[in-house]
């Protein structure tokens, strides 16, 4: 176990040095010259901006550059916004936990709508109730979720005027208001993962329906919603967990379109804006921190299952 | 089955399994109704685009400013828009901006991840390596993310976003190319090829390749609807197609701001996304089930 998360470990760090690399010419090959993006838009004379060179080192060769880079990074320095001159890590520090608790928030109702569905459609496999759930995570997963909000926006905000279309309140300011505003969020992120959580569930759970501790656990005379439950369905989470890892960058690209429609102040917002601003720093800092999240959420994910599932450490020790 | 008498020659005995697996093929999917209504829809989704100019009653930037945001109407069935265009008009013009963009992000996806996924499975060793870190590079990066990060550099445009939605895929059908590629390589037929002496660049482009064929073919039916909606929500995020080029994910940006005065123009796009995506998911599903009855449904 130890020498796998080593191994495990030195394999992330690796992917983290190569996708630091892939910012970093992103944030090279950004149009415009450095110094006079840094100088600002009013004209600056050429003795500042050799000035500015000279401070940032922009002047040094490219892999200079790169360590000096990646060294600040390291220190939680990713520069400043040139718009707000405010500092990056700082505008993440106050976006993501907006983004954090719209993907927590979709990820529940996503599970609490995907496997009570999951189960039933797995259980009346071919009846009504699994042709209704069918269609469910049909149109769940085809219906762009940008549409399904305005649609949410357009019939639940503005035509029964039951939530408000749009903005954000801190729950430090209300928590009623917090909620109010995260429903129709959470609706729009969570309904296509519903719908994924559904499919995966039913399909594994068809499969251990059909199995012999199933038929044991039935012929022991256990209670079919025990049997249902506490057998068929546990045993299926796994792979449901799976499919909710593979999901993440799913996830963030949603929430990035969802904080879109409901001008939601999160890190999705950020960087969009960033992009028409022009604000590199900030594009090349969120996406490194981005990355860097994605890599270590996953390595926590490998980990964990290796734990959790004795038969993956057989696999993974086999290859 | 149905009885053929057997022939001495083992080619003729294959050519023949072959040629009664494809007419199979071919059967079982026009006798399949999904396969039917999926394969009907999609090729109206093509055929819409292709004959589009012809089939919209208006030109897609032909403005009326004395009809702005008209109600739907006989003369507008889809009601107009804030510059006075048929809505109508654009939600058809849009569809070839739609499928152009899902096929050549299909096909950016699976141009670049064959011959990785084939020198990788094939090869293995250092270059396996390689390869598979690379992918977990590129996975680091989600789609939007990747999107977003080539907006910057190189500018939105409909073509870096079709290139940043066809690039995201490549890492997920690598994967599962390699695997592919792991197995066929552990195939007789590959050892006696390579046994005999034939070079690797024939051994890849005529014994594994084609037995990959199905597998991408799969891929590429899974990957066609996703970038349909990853088109329009970088075309909504203003990533992808500039107005006034017509593009359902422009048209529902621009419809956001106007819900209240002009409800009407968030219907059609929307649902010409959710109607293009469950054609082709539908086509895909069907032809799944025939190419890969092991895959069943998922």
């Amino acid at each position: 176990m130890l020498r796998f998360g080593l191994r495990r470990l030195s394999e992330s760090l690796v992917a983290l040095f190569l996708s630091s690399l892939v910012v970093f010419a992103a944030a090279q090959a950004m149009p415009g010259d450095a110094a006079q993006t840094i100088a600002g838009f009013e004209g600056a004379d050429p003795a500042t901006l050799q000035a500015i060179r000279d401070r940032y080192g922009l002047d040094a060769p490219v892999h200079v550059q790169y360590i000096r880079w990646i060294a600040l990074a390291l220190q939680g320095d990713l520069g400043n916004s040139l718009r707000t001159d405010a500092s990056v890590l700082g505008l993440i520090a106050q976006t993501l936990p907006i983004t954090i608790q719209l993907a927590v928030m979709s990820l529940a109702f996503a599970t609490f709508i995907g496997l009570p569905l999951g189960a039933i459609a797995a259980y009346y496999r071919g009846r009504w109730p699994d042709y209704v759930a069918n269609i469910f995570a049909t149109l769940g997963l085809a219906v762009p979720n940008f549409w399904l909000g305005l649609m949410l926006i357009l019939i639940v905000a503005v035509t029964l005027d039951w939530l408000p279309a749009s903005g954000y309140v801190p729950p430090s300011d209300s928590i009623t208001g917090n909620l109010e505003r995260m429903i129709l969020p959470t609706v729009v992120l969570g309904t296509g993962f519903s719908a994924a959580i559904m499919r995966q569930l039913r399909s594994t759970m068809i499969e251990a329906l059909g199995s012999d501790y199933v038929r044991t656990a039935r012929a022991k005379g256990l209670t079919e919603i025990s049997v249902v439950i506490r057998h068929a369905m546990r045993n299926s989470l796994v792979a449901v967990v799976t499919v909710m890892g593979l999901q993440l960058g799913l996830l963030i690209s949603g929430a990035v379109v969802t904080e879109q429609i409901f001008v939601l102040p999160g890190f999705g917002r950020l960087i969009v804006d960033a992009v028409f601003n022009r604000d590199y720093p900030v594009i090349t800092g969120v996406v490194l921190v981005v990355a860097s999240a994605y890599l270590l959420i996953n390595l926590i994910i490998d980990l964990l299952y290796r734990v959790l599932d004795p038969r993956v450490r057989l696999e993974q020790g086999e290859a | 089955m149905k009885g053929k008498p057997s022939t001495n020659l083992a080619m003729a005995r294959i050519s023949w399994a072959l040629s009664e697996r494809s007419r199979q093929v071919l059967s079982d999917f026009t006798r399949n109704g999904r396969a039917q209504v999926g394969g009907l829809l999609s090729l109206t989704f093509v055929l819409v685009a292709v004959f589009a100019p012809l089939i919209a009653p208006y030109a897609a930037n032909f403005s009326d400013f004395d009809e702005i945001l008209q109600n739907p109407s006989s003369e507008f069935p889809l009601g107009t828009d804030e510059l006075g265009r048929d809505q109508l008009s654009r939600v058809i013009l849009a569809t070839r901006v739609s499928m152009q963009a899902g096929v050549m992000a299909t096909l950016v996806a699976i141009v670049v991840a064959i011959p990785l996924g084939l020198l990788a499975g094939y090869h293995g060793g250092w270059l396996d390596r390689v390869i598979m870190r690379l992918v977990d590079v590129a996975l680091a990066f989600p789609f939007l993310i990747m999107a977003v990060l080539m907006a910057a550099v190189f500018g939105p445009s409909l073509l870096n976003a079709t290139f940043a939605i066809g690039l995201s895929q490549v890492p997920y059908v690598v994967r599962i190319l390699r695997a592919e590629t792991l197995s066929i390589a552990q195939e007789e037929y590959v050892a006696s090829a390579r046994i005999s002496g034939v070079s690797t660049a024939r051994i890849l482009s005529r014994h594994v390749l084609p037995n990959l064929m199905n597998t991408v073919v799969v891929q590429a039916t899974i990957i066609i609807p996703s970038a349909i909606i990853a088109e329009a929500i970088l075309s909504f995020l203003g990533l992808g197609v500039q107005p006034p080029t017509p593009s359902w994910g422009v048209m529902l940006s621009s419809s956001q701001g106007l819900i209240i005065q002009a409800p009407w123009l968030v219907w059609a796009p929307g649902l010409a996304i959710a109607a293009a995506t469950i054609s082709f998911n539908l086509f895909g599903d069907a032809l799944r089930d025939v190419l890969d009855p092991k895959m069943g449904r998922r």
